[in-house]
């Protein structure tokens, strides 16, 4: 089983390697444009005394979670929940037909929109929409909703709402009959390989906020899109190849509300293996949840959104793929990344490869840190492994416990971002009254000035430290409750904890180190 | 197995106040920092051989300060503060000076846009370059260098302004 997983590992790696690798040379040759990211930032790094306050506390907040396990012990499956979908407003508002025909008709036009003014608007990214819209307000924006709203993006997806509406008009009634069934030694690595694109084009391609070129990068991502909606039947593709999906879906797994159906026989039945724990004919389990396949096939009494605690999505039995690890793995790095390459370290570094030329150098940063934290992560599963002397593999293990991390990458995505979102977010302001450059004032908008005040910099000190100190002990707080539940001995599993949490304060540490640094370009 | 997860998420519960005392208790130290006086600062700076004479290439200040940068520069260019969006020109034997009051936090580039005479082999069609040019000062109205069509920019960082929370 292991080394199974680990061959198909090993031959994903060898294919994205090989993808990055042509994608790289084909366009370094084209020459940087920007050496970093669109969008200025203006972050004062933090101070230290709050750096090492920040960092005592997560070591502190680590040791009370311990010790509340070690006394308390229990599954940590069972939380509160509210339904959503039994309120007469909800369903009147939100969860009504009317309202998501609107929102998915806005998703469609704003999509549409976008590529417009990418193609036939001014080429200076500042006075096009198309730039700040794509990495500002919805790259950045879409994480925050999707970490705290829902899976908001599951809704909008345009690429999915256009593929029902033909699916719909050609189709019939069933839809379209998927070319081919998933296969599925595939897991979720075209996912990964495509996040590993998009990871390289938001990080290292200077030429990635030219309107032009995010319209070509949006016309060829569509294309595979839809390829692999049609090839190989939506539901298998959203899951398994669509990186944004699979992205968002994941950051979600942490917000507040989750799309749930009633009913283990239907969940058994489906396509997409996500009875939990993927036991099909297990008698125990749950309803399956965030399973937008059985969400769509369940009659309308059938189906519930929920409102649950943070972080409750993280911690559902269920069986993680090698590719998920993977994926995980390389988001969290990929997020560290954006600000690890802002700092005076990594310039350091450029500075002493300066011969292999800026887009190399960033780019064995985008894919050497994933490879090296996945190495760490595996000798970390192993030491868990010996610790708690388990029957599990390493393999098992690193799979069992990756989701903890999702907390503490999205403690650090938040805390990066929010100064940029916040100010340089404010230029979709005059943007929308004039999208493609051309001096238009539609609704009386154009002539906004960003406020660059708009946040202080101690307040943004201080929401960084704070989320990423309550990410930390979120992530602790999850590994120790899937560690009781795939452990038997209490004894045992608190044992495998140990490296866990030396782990995630490393990790704790370096997200705080990152943002104590001055930002340089 | 009922009650014991009772007491833990019990427990659990417990430790979020205990989480927003800490929050709390930063906000105090946090505020207990403050308190001074803004002030009138002067900087003089002097661009030769395209770089400033500025310690570590940062000029710090505190928010509310009243700040005045006095410019003297070998080559003919404009002067950028980015964020504040402040833009002076300034030439060889002809200093040029501004002031603003530094209201807003952050660390905020400061560019030198060198003016050169164009060549064609060198000019520069960059549009995401000429974007920065002209984008990020969108009064413009002192800004003169598109009247003259054989000069091109450069870009230069010079360093940047950073404003501390007072």
């Amino acid at each position: 089983m292991y080394s199974g997983s680990n061959r198909k590992m090993s031959r994903g790696v060898l294919a994205a390697v090989f993808v990055v690798a042509a994608v790289v040379t084909a366009l370094t040759a084209a020459g940087p444009i920007h050496a970093h990211g669109f969008g200025q930032r203006y972050d004062l790094p933090v101070p230290l005394s709050y750096f090492l306050g920040g960092a005592a506390a997560a070591v502190a907040f680590s040791f009370v979670i311990v010790g509340i396990v070690i006394q308390g012990g229990g599954a940590g499956a069972g939380h509160r929940t509210f339904d959503l979908t039994a309120r007469r407003w909800f369903r009147l508002t939100l969860g009504s037909h009317v309202a998501l025909w609107l929102v998915k008709l806005a998703s469609i036009f704003v999509f549409g929109l976008i590529i417009a003014t990418a193609f036939w608007g001014s080429e200076k990214p500042l006075d096009n929409l198309s730039p700040t819209f794509i990495w500002i307000i919805w790259w950045v924006g879409m994480g925050f909703v999707s970490a705290t709203i829902g899976n908001v993006w599951a809704l909008i997806n345009p690429w999915k709402i256009v593929f029902e509406a033909f699916e719909g008009l050609l189709g019939g009634r069933e839809g379209f009959t998927p070319m081919q069934r998933y296969p599925i030694s595939w897991s979720a690595w075209p996912a990964v390989v495509l996040f590993g694109v998009f990871a390289w084009l938001e990080n290292v391609y200077g030429g990635a906020s030219l309107p032009s070129n995010i319209g070509t990068i949006i016309i060829v991502f569509s294309v595979i899109q839809w390829a692999g909606m049609f090839y190989f039947g939506k539901n298998a593709w959203l899951r398994h190849g669509d990186p944004l999906a699979v992205l968002f879906g994941l950051f979600a797994r942490f917000s507040v509300t989750e799309a749930r159906v009633h009913g283990r026989a239907l969940c058994r039945r489906c396509e997409l293996d996500c009875a939990p724990d993927g036991s099909k004919n297990a008698d125990e389990g749950e309803d399956c949840a965030e399973c937008y396949a059985c969400f769509e096939r369940a009659e309308s009494a059938e189906r519930y959104v929920l409102l649950r605690p943070p972080a409750a999505g993280l911690i559902r039995p269920e069986r993680v793929s090698t590719a998920l690890m993977v994926f995980v793995i390389m988001a969290l790095s990929a997020v560290t990344f954006d600000g690890l390459k802002e700092t005076p370290w990594w310039n350091t570094v450029h500075r002493n490869l300066e011969s292999l030329g800026t887009s190399w150098v960033n780019t064995i940063g985008l894919f050497g840190i994933p490879l090296l934290f996945l190495a760490i992560y595996l000798a970390f599963a192993w030491a868990m492994r010996r610790l708690s002397s388990n029957a599990m593999s390493t393999g098992d293990m690193a799979r069992a416990f990756v989701l903890s991390l999702i907390p503490i990458a999205l403690a650090y995505h938040f805390a990066h971002f929010l100064a940029l979102l916040l100010i340089q977010g404010q230029a979709v302001v005059p943007l929308i009254s004039d999208p493609f450059g051309r001096g238009w004032d539609l609704f009386s908008t154009a002539d906004y000035a960003i406020d660059i005040g708009v946040i202080n910099a101690r307040s943004a000190w201080f929401f960084s430290i704070a989320v990423i100190v309550v990410g930390h002990v979120a992530a602790v707080f999850i590994a120790h409750v899937v560690s009781l539940r795939k452990i038997s001995d209490h004894a045992a599993a608190m044992r495998s904890q140990y490296p866990m949490l030396i782990l995630m304060v490393f990790y704790t540490v370096v997200s705080l180190w990152i943002i104590s640094q001055p930002i340089v370009e | 197995m009922n009650i014991k997860l009772k007491k833990f998420q019990k427990a659990w519960a417990l430790s979020v106040p205990a989480l927003a005392l800490v929050a709390l208790a930063m906000v105090a130290f946090a505020a207990a920092c403050g308190g001074s006086e803004p002030e009138d600062l002067i900087f003089n700076v002097n661009i030769e051989h395209d770089a400033w004479d500025v310690a570590n290439d940062i000029i710090k200040v505190k928010q509310g300060d009243h700040v005045t940068v006095n410019v003297e520069s070998d080559v003919q260019g404009g002067f950028h503060l980015h964020g504040y969006d402040l833009y002076n020109e300034v030439a060889p034997g002809a200093p040029m000076s501004f002031e603003f009051v530094a209201d807003a936090t952050g660390n905020f580039e400061i560019q030198f846009h060198k003016f050169t005479l164009a060549s064609d082999e060198l000019a520069t069609d960059d549009p995401a370059m000429d974007d920065m040019v002209e984008d990020d000062h969108v009064e413009g109205d002192e800004h003169e260098a598109e009247d003259h069509e054989d000069v091109d920019e450069t870009e230069l960082s010079l360093g940047s302004l950073q404003v501390f929370p007072r």
